[in-house]
């Protein structure tokens, strides 16, 4: 493990979220890999997956959040449809779409962080529109992919260091 | 044959059901089922030759499905399709009595390679 404490730093989740998230894109997703653009704000039209990572060490929640005609976009692929069709899928199929999304990467994630805690429980995914932004409490990442066809997402890991401070007292 | 999907998500029953027709299943007749409860109607409904199943549901969830299956006597062959996959989950399925565990995300080849022996005995 690298001199980085995961229980504080959003870093190493992010970096386990990207190969899980380069994993979907050539399995599920049927492409031909992620590309990793580099960091980015949280700016912008984003509706995202979240899904909570909770150990004896860290508490973390992990995201991945696209504009809302790429969230159509990722659940037509899933369901098979072209682009046009896509657009017309109605909101509870894209939350549905962008869940399993995230709670596919999560189950990759826990496996990659299980080094670190193996006591990691996933949450239940749920999905919103904007992205979680830093506090005090939450220290938060992002970075921008490319899972493959054009499909810009932001990869968004946020870590509660009150948790991680409270496991070390 | 009959297989049974158990997925509260509809986009993953979906995605079960393209890469059952891509690792060459696509022949089987599917049923589905939004969670475990649901899943045990379909069952005695449908008397399928294979459930595929997701863990984490609402109301049911797989192992209790399984369980409650076991416990009635009914010996369908049962396997998950899960996001996780720890040793200690792998364990569980296999004592309460599940022939396989395939992680998410998976591809036609994982399928092949755990139904294959499974549909064939059916």
């Amino acid at each position: 493990m690298s001199e980085v404490d995961p229980g504080l730093e959003p870093r190493p989740w992010l970096d386990a979220l990207a190969e899980a998230t380069a994993e979907l894109s050539t399995t599920t997703l049927e492409l031909d890999g992620c590309t990793i653009l580099g960091p980015r704000n949280s700016d912008g039209d984003l509706s995202g997956g979240y899904i909570a990572l909770i150990g004896d060490k860290c508490s973390v929640q992990i995201a991945v959040a696209a504009s809302p005609e790429t969230c159509r976009t990722i659940a037509g692929r899933l369901f098979e449809m072209n682009a046009e069709e896509s657009q017309e899928l109605p909101e509870g199929d894209v939350a549905d779409a962008i869940g399993e999304v995230v709670n596919i990467v999560a189950g990759g994630v826990k496996s990659r962080m299980a080094s670190y805690d193996a006591t990691l429980q996933l949450g239940l995914p749920f999905v919103i529109e904007g992205v979680i932004e830093s506090t005090k409490r939450l220290r938060t990442e992002y970075l921008e992919a490319d899972l493959g066809g054009g499909m810009k997402v932001v990869l968004v890991a946020i870590v509660d260091t009150r948790h991680a401070a409270n496991a070390a007292a | 044959m009959k297989i049974l999907i158990v997925d509260d998500s509809k986009v993953m029953r979906s995605i079960v059901k393209r890469t059952l027709r891509q690792a060459g299943f696509g022949s089987h007749e599917v049923v589905e089922a939004g969670n475990g409860a649901e899943g045990l109607e379909r069952v005695a409904e449908h008397t399928p030759d294979l459930v595929l199943c997701d863990w984490n549901m609402p109301e049911m969830n797989g192992i209790e499905m399984l369980q409650e299956l076991r416990g009635a006597g009914n010996e369908v062959k049962f396997g998950f399709v899960t996001s996780e996959g720890t040793a200690e989950m792998h364990q569980v399925a296999m004592d309460a009595g599940a022939l396989f565990l395939i992680t998410k995300p998976f591809t036609a080849d994982d399928f092949e390679e755990k139904l294959s022996p499974v549909l064939a005995a059916a």
